[in-house]
């Protein structure tokens, strides 16, 4: 057995049982994972995997030793599912924003759901959807997240090295402006751009900075991120009140500490 | 590295560059300063056409062609038995390196400075065989800046007449570079390309005198105590300048990353995917990361950002200029210019001027 390192997964299968699940979201992590072509063939050699929604339309009742799951939990149906993939697997996975920050679905925590439904649907009596929505690890215990919207495919692979070598998973525990320095990428902040890689968490290999687009921090807020610098700084660009509760809240709505750092900057209770 | 060569200086017409420098990529790789938007990096030169010698300043300095941002120590195989590969083992048949020669033309006597730094510091205090290495197979062309840059304090810092690291050092003279040949090996570059160099007049070599006698008044020098700095920071450790400092630090990294005396790097063992094989590499860390400073049993001993906002400034000006007697900065400016949180160097070192509180 050479996979399990801290997770402690043992079977009699000399390769992990792996599923992949998607709750509520556009699937493009899976996507993401179906692109590695030059690894696939590797990763299909190394691990059982019995359920891939992407590449496969068989179904696998479980147990699991890892269970990835992208998508944010939106309804009573997702709640059961989430608890029971849980029950099955001995590792389960957060893949992407949806399922580790709420990513845009959370875009709608702190509005009116009844009005949300009814401009959205009208007669929206058969809709059933949570009025907030949570990271996964809310919900239930997850044993690692992998950030992003969507993931990038190199973060995948790294983890399942790890976990294929009893290795501790690393964690990119600073921002994007590492990368984007690396990268020699002219600094949009800089230029006067609304950049949120500074408090960003690195890993996308500061995808957007590097095409000229300011970072909008899909992958989430990195450790110790400094909410009231960065108010101040977008404010100096000439950012209204709007933009910066639009910018923190496109891919952070449910992170509380995040939200609660910037209700409290900006004095406000709603959002 | 090579040794001392007094010969006479010569003149480079500016219309020659592009040849000299296309005829030099028939024997070298050539790194160079070339536009990249509104600012510059230094990238291979294919065609000399792209060397911008008129840069200002780069976002990374040339220091990532001695220690890269990312660098394999070893390449390693688990199965079927631990076999360890080092590419410094003159044994080892193939090499990580392709062992061929390249030279970096352009470097403003900051970087030249910052170079010299680290031929001391990693050499006498962190002994680094990877960048000796690399330092052994690179050739330096410099040129003088007539023109302060922005964020720069290269005076103050006393990087602004360095050319020690240099192997030709050139000199905007009108329409021609007047080049000094400072070692060897700049001597058989210069004999490579010969009919493109003609000896420098009397009249010329005092020129240039007076260009670098009216550099010397005219560049800015707002740091007036600047050697003094490493006492001041000792009266400045529980300053409430360093919480200031820290409220608005993002501890982003940006300005260690862009700094070309900084030299940490973290150490990874990177397995493929095969599980069979892998390397252990380097990469480019930073004291103002959340995780620089923490140890096995969790430990962190600068946990907070004010705690590491103060590091880098001890250690650059007090720490360094105690282990080899030079203050770790060359004034370059690229850490007030790439700051996100719009941290300015010169003003932060002129609080500790004035006590750090
Ligand atoms: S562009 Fe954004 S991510 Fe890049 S260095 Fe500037 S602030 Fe950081
Ligand atoms: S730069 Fe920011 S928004 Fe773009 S991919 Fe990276 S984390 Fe996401
Ligand atoms: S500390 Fe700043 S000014 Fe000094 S050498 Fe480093 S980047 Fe340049
Ligand atoms: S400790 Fe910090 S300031 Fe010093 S060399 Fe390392 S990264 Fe640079
Ligand atoms: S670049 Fe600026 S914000 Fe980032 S760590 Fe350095 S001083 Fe702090």
């Amino acid at each position: 057995m050479e996979y399990g390192g801290e997770y402690e997964v043992s079977t009699e299968n000399p390769k992990p049982v792996v599923a992949f699940y998607g709750l509520t979201c556009c699937a493009g992590c899976q996507l993401e994972i179906l692109n590695l072509e030059d690894d696939l063939l590797d990763i299909l050699g190394k691990i059982d995997l019995v359920q891939f929604r992407m590449g496969s339309s068989a179904k696998h009742p479980g147990p699991y030793d890892v269970c990835f799951v992208e998508g944010s939990v939106t309804n009573d149906t997702e709640i059961t599912l989430i608890k029971d993939l849980r029950e099955k697997s001995k590792i389960l996975v957060a893949l992407g924003a949806c399922a580790t920050t709420g990513g845009v679905n959370a875009l709608r925590n702190g509005r009116n759901i009844e009005e949300l439904k009814q401009s959205v649907y009208g007669d929206s009596s058969h809709i059933n959807t949570l009025p907030q929505i949570l990271p996964l690890k809310s919900y239930v215990k997850v044993d690692h997240e992998i950030q992003g919207c969507p993931i990038a495919g190199d973060e995948f692979v790294e983890f399942l090295i790890s976990l294929l070598t009893g290795a501790t998973p690393t964690e990119k525990n600073y921002a994007v402006c590492v990368e984007c320095r690396i990268n020699e990428n002219i600094c949009l902040m800089k230029e006067g751009e609304l950049c949120l890689g500074p408090i960003t968490r690195a890993g996308c290999n500061a995808l957007c900075p590097s095409v000229s687009i300011p970072c909008e921090g899909c992958w989430g807020p990195c450790p110790q991120a400094n909410v009231e610098s960065e108010i101040d700084m977008l404010s100096k660009k000439g950012a209204s009140f709007d933009d910066v509760v639009r910018k923190f809240r496109m891919f952070n709505a449910s992170k509380e500490d995040f939200m609660a750092q910037l209700k409290r900057r900006l004095n406000i209770e709603w959002l | 590295m090579a040794p001392k060569k007094k010969t006479s200086p010569l003149i480079l017409k500016k219309e020659d560059i592009p040849n000299f420098v296309s005829k030099l990529t028939q024997i070298l790789t050539v790194y160079g300063p070339v536009a990249k938007k509104s600012q510059f990096i230094f990238d291979t030169i294919t065609d000399g056409t792209q060397l911008r010698l008129d840069y200002d300043t780069t976002i990374l300095p040339p220091k990532k062609y001695f220690i890269p941002p990312e660098e394999e120590m070893v390449k390693f195989s688990l199965k079927p038995e631990l076999k360890i590969q080092n590419p410094l083992d003159e044994k080892n048949t193939e090499s990580l390196w392709n062992g061929k020669r390249f030279l970096i033309f352009g470097i403003h006597s900051c970087d030249l400075t910052a170079i010299k730094f680290h031929d001391h510091i990693l050499t006498q205090v962190y002994p680094d065989p990877y960048r000796a290495q690399r330092r052994d197979e690179g050739i330096i062309i410099g040129v003088n800046c007539l023109t302060p840059c922005e964020d720069g304090f290269c005076k103050s810092a006393g990087a602004l007449n360095t050319t020690e690291t240099a192997d030709l050092m050139l000199t905007e003279l009108n329409n021609s570079y007047y080049v000094d040949v400072l070692t060897t090996i700049g001597k058989e570059i210069v004999d490579y390309c010969k009919t493109q160099f003609s000896s420098a007049t009397q009249q010329q070599v005092n020129q240039v005198k007076k260009i670098i006698a009216h550099r010397a008044k005219s560049f800015p020098d707002p740091l007036k105590e600047f050697q003094k700095l490493p006492g001041q920071l000792e009266d400045s450790y529980e300053g409430e300048m360093w919480n200031r400092l820290g409220r608005r630090c993002f501890g982003c990294g940006a300005c260690t990353m862009v700094c070309p005396t900084c030299f940490c790097f973290d150490v990874k063992d990177q397995i493929e995917l095969d599980t069979t094989k892998g390397s252990r590499v380097r990469k480019w860390d930073s004291c103002q990361l959340v995780d620089f400073a923490l140890v096995a049993g969790g430990h962190n001993f600068r946990p907070t950002i004010p705690s590491r906002v103060r590091y880098r400034i001890y250690h650059k000006f007090w720490i360094e200029p105690e282990q080899i007697n030079q203050i770790g900065c060359v004034g370059c400016g690229r850490c007030t210019h790439t700051c996100p949180a719009d941290i300015d160097m010169i003003e932060l070192l002129t609080e500790i001027e004035k006590g750090g509180n």
